[in-house]
């Protein structure tokens, strides 16, 4: 872009804009953090602030009392999220690459086929009988990978789309005249040229993946197979339950927890990893976009 | 095999018949059959450390004495209800698991549950000794016996937790309480002293219009939705959001949020008044109260507290059953499970197992006969440790937590013995007639109990406002229908 | 763009060359038969009295027994919040996304992009939860970032944000869009770095303005990504996030009548009452109505434009 005296006015705009955007997206996540590490009395007495009166790290001394049950859990998670985010951005842009063909017989129908699941489901029981009783998974790794996430027709829809309105059907056609297979053309055109696509379902897979609890909720008993946040969400669950019971609930020790914190500080713990690794992602992100822009 | 264990029951039922209250006998169990493999889900205060040698300690009793193999499921209440449904709609192994009484009718519908009466009398002997025969009919509902109530307190009187310091500035004696309007001088002399401190706070459904549902009438059921006054000692079903009592107790509270002395955040609060009397900015809370409140209250809140308690002690329905244990129909051999169940009730080791873990390891006996932690054991390193027995199958039978009196169980037995006994105690209302209108009933209830019991709105007004949604939304149908039913159970009677 | 191509008859040997687009499409068929279309058939649970022992079919039928809790308790008001919700967001997410997009492609520096790609994507990672804490500690009457900074510090009187239901169809507006927008300008992004650069080239050798350049553009290519995004949402019109309507207003029964949707009915419905035939009906009930929604939409889509249709 040139650097001419509108480009650069443009340039102060739309980046005042954006930082404006910016600072309304992280300001929240800030105070969740600094509320975190607030002492229980000054959430509770002086109320919620950017700057705390009392600094506390009491919520991260009770969700690190178990430390090795937390990082088994980390790892659990890590292993769950490369492989279904993997599975799950091959299947879809196989899925999708097919789909694009637009000669393929039957298109439509398989098109319907894949909209479908995504307007009707049989619920979580006629669900949790098939994977638990017919495919025996509970207690497994599997579980937390197989049900619901390995793919979503949102996904396949939206590399199918990109695919169609983002790789001219010329290029087809000149590499079936050079003698390409469909298997070439996927391999050698439209895989790495639909990168920014699967850049961006690889990322909503992964956080699918990351921030799941429901497949460890109902698949797994196993504490040793927790994910993180089947071992977090299970915290903050129990906490409320204990409060909301603490009339009939005898324990005193249970009831000591700092509530309030434990609450924001385990929300950050959940996505502290996340926040570690999203620079390095980000740079494949950004060279997937790259790569969209000077295909052309 | 099948016939071998066709004997048994036989046999047992015979001796039973001949015998009567003996019970089931040591005897009667074949020891060179396969050990029966059975799973007991119970509630569980925390993810205990260590599951497996409380496992093991408790199936080297099972093995012994029952020549069963159990696998132990604790829950805790947080996933509890996330995870049951799915459980029982599916074949996965359950034999014993406790749950909430409000689901019985539709577990019963569901075939979720087994009539356990047909086991009772044959394999119970010893429930029927334990929890007594009154109490037991708590979870008959038309003749379905779903569960047996575990041994928790049978009556919920409200009591007003404050602490001492505050109160003895007041100049106020916990003697001046003998209601929740005695509460209102002392709130306006220590607002004057502290200015900054919330007077009154707890869970939104903690607070005082909501729980003394069960000290000033028998809700019949699990809900509020047509109940009998006076403790229970009409039989008249009435709307008791019509009444004078729950205006006068929301009118308390609206003139506490007026004058600032509750939260403004009271209507939606998820924290527990003992944890923001913990953080040191609260000066009571209302709780359901049992001879042991203290104790728990001055560890829960880090303060010496005063307890009074603020309303009757009344034996009802509703808070015998209040927690239960059931046995699923994914049970593959039912009367192996009540014989378990009977076992557990029965047996202290087992009871402590639960609810303590190993005795030298996770507690030991003091002197006193109450138990403590051991040396260098705390709540933080502990391997296994609930202190959960209202929520656990027989608390009676089991070891007493050190600081609590050693005779607590025999204080809970005074407490029952003298209670107020609605005329409706044992009946269990079925709501599978009107289980649409209940549900939808359960929508306005919660659109509008929590604020007005919090104070959050103006009663005069909003009261009327409420009943007249409740009667356009069916709750005559309800009452009706809880009407009809209890003629019948009290004919019977 | 319509090109009426004459179908081609297919043929064995036609059909032959397409067998590896097939086998690439087997995989992922075979998993959504597994994964959503057996349990599917449990549908059929809302029409039938669930009992245990008979199995989800075996029960006996029982009509359209189990949809009447829905139509118990002010119906009308519950639909009308679900939809008119709906619609705000999609058009919402549309217009913040899709300007979103453009902004940040269109930021020259390649580290500041950087940035507020990742802003933006950042409360997506948050579970709605933790937005319900968040949005908490800003709105608590008594410990309020709001009341007890904003509106103090301004001198206005602290206000009762949990029951005062004429501010939360905005705070629920504002963190839907906060929590989600994140996703939509990710595939618009995504969208717009796929538009041949050779398109703005032209344009600019014509001298025509940014704002013409993306009307005439970028929008135009957006369309297909637009389209798929809004058939989407539109299959979804009577489901809610159970989360944002539920767990943010902290269930406060004073809001009842702008937070009430089908998903809180249905929930707070049946914690009393139960029963997977009712949880079916209530599932059954908003994704007929999504299907039928979505079929006219499609339809629609395919007389102006067949090449954008979904199906």
């Amino acid at each position: 872009m040139l650097r001419t005296k509108s480009n650069i006015r443009y340039q102060a705009i739309i980046n005042t804009v954006m930082m404006l955007v910016t600072v309304i997206m992280v300001a929240p996540l800030v105070l969740l953090f600094i509320s975190s590490i607030s002492s229980e009395r000054s959430l509770l007495v002086n109320g919620y602030s950017f700057l705390p009166k009392e600094l506390s790290l009491d919520a991260y001394r009770y969700i690190f009392s178990n430390r090795q049950t937390i990082f088994r859990a980390y790892g659990i998670t890590i292993i769950v999220t490369i492989i279904g985010t993997t599975c799950n951005v091959m299947l879809s842009a196989m899925m999708g690459y097919a789909l694009s063909v637009r000669k393929l017989p039957f298109r439509n129908i398989i098109n319907f086929y894949i909209f479908f699941t995504m307007l009707f489901s049989g619920g979580l029981v006629p669900s949790y009988l098939m994977w638990a009783n017919t495919f025996h998974i509970k207690n497994t790794l599997l579980a937390l990978i197989l049900p619901n996430f390995l793919l979503s027709a949102m996904n396949v829809i939206l590399v199918r789309t990109y695919y169609t309105t983002s790789i001219p059907e010329a290029l087809y056609e000149a590499a079936k005249i050079d003698g390409a297979s469909y298997l070439q053309i996927f391999t050698k055109v439209v895989f790495p040229m639909g990168k920014p696509i699967l850049v961006t379902i690889g990322l909503f897979s992964g956080l699918t993946y990351w921030n799941d609890w429901t497949n460890g909720l109902y698949y797994i008993n196993d504490p040793k197979l927790y994910s993180i946040q089947n071992l977090l969400n299970k915290m903050i669950q129990d906490v409320q339950a204990l409060q909301a019971n603490a009339s009939a609930a005898g324990s005193g020790a249970a009831m000591q927890i700092p509530t309030v914190s434990v609450r924001m500080a385990i929300a950050f713990v959940a996505i502290l990893p996340i926040l570690i690794i999203y620079p390095f992602l980000q740079k494949y992100f950004a060279e997937g976009v790259a790569l969209g822009a000077v295909k052309g | 095999m099948k016939k071998r264990w066709l004997a048994v029951v036989l046999s047992a039922a015979m001796t039973s018949g001949m015998l009567g209250s003996l019970g089931v006998k040591a005897a009667e169990i074949d020891f060179d059959e396969e050990p029966y493999e059975a799973t007991l889900m119970y509630w569980v205060a925390n993810d205990a450390r260590d599951v497996e040698a409380v496992e093991e300690e408790f199936n080297k009793l099972t093995m012994e004495q029952l020549n069963m193999k159990v696998d132990l499921m604790p829950v805790t209440l947080g996933t509890y209800g996330q995870q049951i449904q799915m459980i029982l709609s599916s074949d996965d192994k359950l034999d014993i698991f406790p749950f909430w009484p409000g689901s019985m009718g539709t577990y019963i519908d569901a075939d979720y549950i087994v009539d356990m009466s047909e086991y009772l009398e044959d394999y119970g002997q010893d429930l029927i000794d334990i929890i007594g025969e009154d109490d037991i009919m708590c979870c008959s509902m038309d003749g379905f016996l779903g569960a047996v109530p575990s041994m928790h307190e049978r009556t919920n009187p409200v009591y007003m937790v404050m602490r001492t310091d505050l109160l003895e500035e007041s100049g106020f004696k916990a003697e001046d309480i003998k209601t929740i309007d005695d509460m209102t001088p002392i709130y306006a002399k220590l607002k004057e002293l502290h200015p900054d401190m919330v007077m009154y706070g707890c869970v939104n459904s903690m607070t005082y219009p909501v729980v003394i549902f069960s000290s000033l009438f028998d809700p019949l059921g699990d809900n509020n939705f047509g109940v009998l006054m006076d403790e229970g000692q009409t039989t008249t079903v009435t709307n008791w959001y019509e009444t004078d009592e729950f205006m006068n107790a929301c009118k308390t509270m609206y003139e506490w949020n007026q004058a600032g002395y509750t939260s403004a955040d009271l209507a939606t609060s998820s924290d527990g008044g003992e944890s923001l009397m913990r953080a040191g900015n609260l000066f009571s809370f209302t709780t359901y109260g049992k001879p042991n409140t203290k104790v728990e209250k001055d560890s829960m809140t880090g303060y010496d507290t005063t307890c009074v308690q603020i309303t009757d002690d009344l034996c009802c329905t509703k808070v015998t059953n209040s927690v239960c244990y059931g046995i699923s129909t994914n049970s593959e051999e039912p009367e192996k499970a009540m014989m378990l169940l009977n076992w557990i009730y029965k047996t202290k080791e087992a009871n402590d197992l639960l609810n303590w873990g190993i005795e030298g390891r996770d507690y030991v006996v003091t002197e006193d006969g109450t138990i403590d932690y051991p040396e260098g054991v705390t709540a933080e390193n502990v391997q296994y440790h609930q202190d959960f027995g209202w929520a656990q199958m027989n608390q009676y039978n089991s070891y007493i937590w050190k600081g609590n009196s050693p005779d607590l169980w025999g204080q809970y037995q005074e407490v029952r013995d003298n209670a107020v006994v609605s005329k409706a105690y044992g009946f269990f209302f079925d709501p599978t007639n009107v289980i649409d209108e209940i549900a939808a009933l359960q929508t306005v209830s919660d659109e509008y109990l929590m604020s007005l019991a919090a104070g959050a709105l103006d009663p005069e007004t909003t009261i009327p406002e409420f009943n007249e949604k409740l009667y356009d939304t069916g709750l005559q149908d309800v009452i009706d229908e809880k009407q009809a039913q209890l003629d019948a159970w009290l004919e019977e009677q | 763009m319509k090109t009426k191509k004459q179908k081609p008859r297919l043929t064995w040997t036609t059909f032959k060359g397409y067998i590896p687009l097939y086998l690439m499409l087997l995989p992922g068929l075979v998993y959504f038969f597994i994964n959503n279309y057996i349990p599917m058939a449990g549908i059929i649970v809302a029409f039938k009295k669930y009992s245990k022992r008979k199995g989800i079919y075996g029960s006996d039928w029982c009509g359209l027994k189990n949809f009447e809790f829905l139509f118990k308790n002010d119906a009308a008001l519950i639909i009308r919040n679900t939809l008119l919700y709906n619609i705000v967001f999609i058009i919402l997410g549309m217009v913040v996304g899709v300007a979103l997009a453009i902004l940040i492609t269109d930021v020259y520096s390649k580290r500041c992009k950087r940035l507020y790609q990742s802003a933006i994507l950042l409360p997506f990672l948050v579970s709605i939860v933790v937005v319900s804490y968040i949005v908490f500690a800003f709105l608590s009457a008594e410990n309020g970032m709001v009341n007890n900074g904003l509106l103090k510090a301004l001198g206005l009187p602290a206000v009762q944000w949990y029951a005062e239901p004429k501010y939360w169809p905005f705070i629920l507006t504002f963190v839907n869009l906060w929590k989600g927008c994140g996703y939509g300008t990710l595939i618009y992004i995504a969208g717009i770095t796929g538009i041949d650069p050779a398109f703005y080239e032209a344009a600019r050798l014509d001298g025509a303005s940014r704002w013409k350049q993306i009307t005439n553009i970028t929008l135009p290519c957006l369309v297909p990504s637009l389209i798929t995004m809004t058939m989407l949402n539109i299959g979804r019109i009577f489901c809610s996030d159970f989360g944002l309507f539920y767990q943010v207003p902290q269930n406060s029964g004073a809001l009842f009548s702008v937070t009430q949707t089908i998903d809180t009915y249905v929930y707070r419905a049946l914690m009393s009452a139960g029963g997977i035939g009712r949880s079916a009906a209530a599932g059954f009930f908003q994704s007929i109505v999504g299907f039928i929604l979505v079929m006219g939409a499609n339809f629609l889509v395919r007389r102006i434009s067949r090449e954008n249709a979904m199906f």
